[in-house]
């Protein structure tokens, strides 16, 4: 079902469950990898997942359709990613270097694809880029997404956007490269 | 090492039919949700919530400052045990009347300045700054 037919349905009572569980059908995948890749942990990315979901139900009647449906269940699933990681720093008074210790360390407990250790040495590269300098990575790498829609999305000009993708890619070939 | 010559590949699980039930999950807290917010509660009401914030505010105030019995204070207290004559001693000092006043005094009415300072003439010119009387007589 296209968005448009989607947000009409939603905005009628008589259809407004069946359209939203078709958004959710259709959106659940990329939400949740978008949020699992940030915050590594299964049962967080589960929890952060439904979270935005319940933020779409309660917010979807006020998107304005100037932009597209993808790029706005984005930022929402953005935000709360960077929220998350945010309040954990702050709520265990944790530096940078100690949250990238922490999720390094749950991506090295959580059940992977075996005999793969140059996709996880990737997954400890990342970990090391800033929390938004991962997103954007995320974004361009492994989603695919037009720097127009990170933009849109992250709210930063695309020329920025770029540019952190590159710095980005460096970063991770050095890591690479030392390991 | 260069990034292209990776193999693009998500390495992350879930469990088993996650995304079969996850849709089911949140449509379960939707209906939550729903159910929470038709319960009719006066909280919801437009303008009730300001309403109830306002004369609370007055309450409280009402009871803070108005309601309150004031406490007698030190000063009161001993206001209250101070004669009248003591008060008029006072107001008259306090009125900072200085050695040229009751010069003034003494020479413009003679008979208050007898009644109220008790004090003389001889008194006060021998307190007074000469400087000070020449001065009040070449004017």
């Amino acid at each position: 079902m296209e968005d448009k037919e989607l947000l009409v349905k939603f905005l009628n009572p008589d259809t407004q469950n069946f359209a939203f569980n078709q958004l959710v059908r259709k959106y659940q995948q990329q939400v949740y990898w978008h949020i699992r890749k940030m915050v590594i942990d299964h049962d967080d990315a589960n929890d952060l997942t439904q979270e935005v979901f319940l933020k779409i139900w309660k917010n979807l009647d006020t998107f304005r359709q100037d932009s597209q449906l993808y790029t706005w269940i984005y930022r929402i699933a953005t935000n709360e990613c960077l929220s998350f990681l945010k309040s954990k720093r702050r709520k265990f008074f944790l530096p940078i270097r100690d949250v990238a210790a922490e999720l390094t360390e749950k991506l090295e407990n959580s059940p992977v694809m075996e005999g793969d250790e140059i996709q996880m040495l990737l997954q400890k590269a990342l970990l090391q880029l800033p929390d938004k300098q991962r997103l954007v990575f995320n974004m361009r790498y492994y989603d695919d997404l037009k720097y127009e829609d990170i933009s849109a999305i992250l709210g930063t000009s695309a020329g920025a956007l770029k540019a952190s993708y590159h710095h980005a890619v460096k970063k991770i070939e050095e890591f690479l490269s030392r390991h | 090492m260069k990034l292209e010559d990776l193999e693009k590949k998500n390495i992350y699980q879930v469990p088993n039919k996650y995304f079969d039930q996850l849709p089911g999950s949140i449509m379960a807290r939707v209906s939550v949700t729903e159910e929470k917010s038709s319960i009719f509660s006066f909280w919801q009401i437009p303008y009730f919530r300001n309403a109830l914030t306002c004369f609370t505010l007055i309450i409280a105030f009402v009871f803070t400052f108005l309601l309150t019995p004031k406490p007698i204070t030190k000063k009161d207290f001993e206001l209250t045990s101070v004669s009248d004559k003591e008060v008029l001693d006072y107001l008259l000092q306090a009125d900072e009347i200085n050695h040229q006043d009751l010069t003034e005094l003494a020479q413009t009415s003679i008979d208050i300045t007898h009644e109220f300072i008790e004090a003389s003439t001889e008194d006060l010119l021998q307190i007074t700054d000469p400087m000070d009387v020449e001065e009040i007589i070449m004017n």
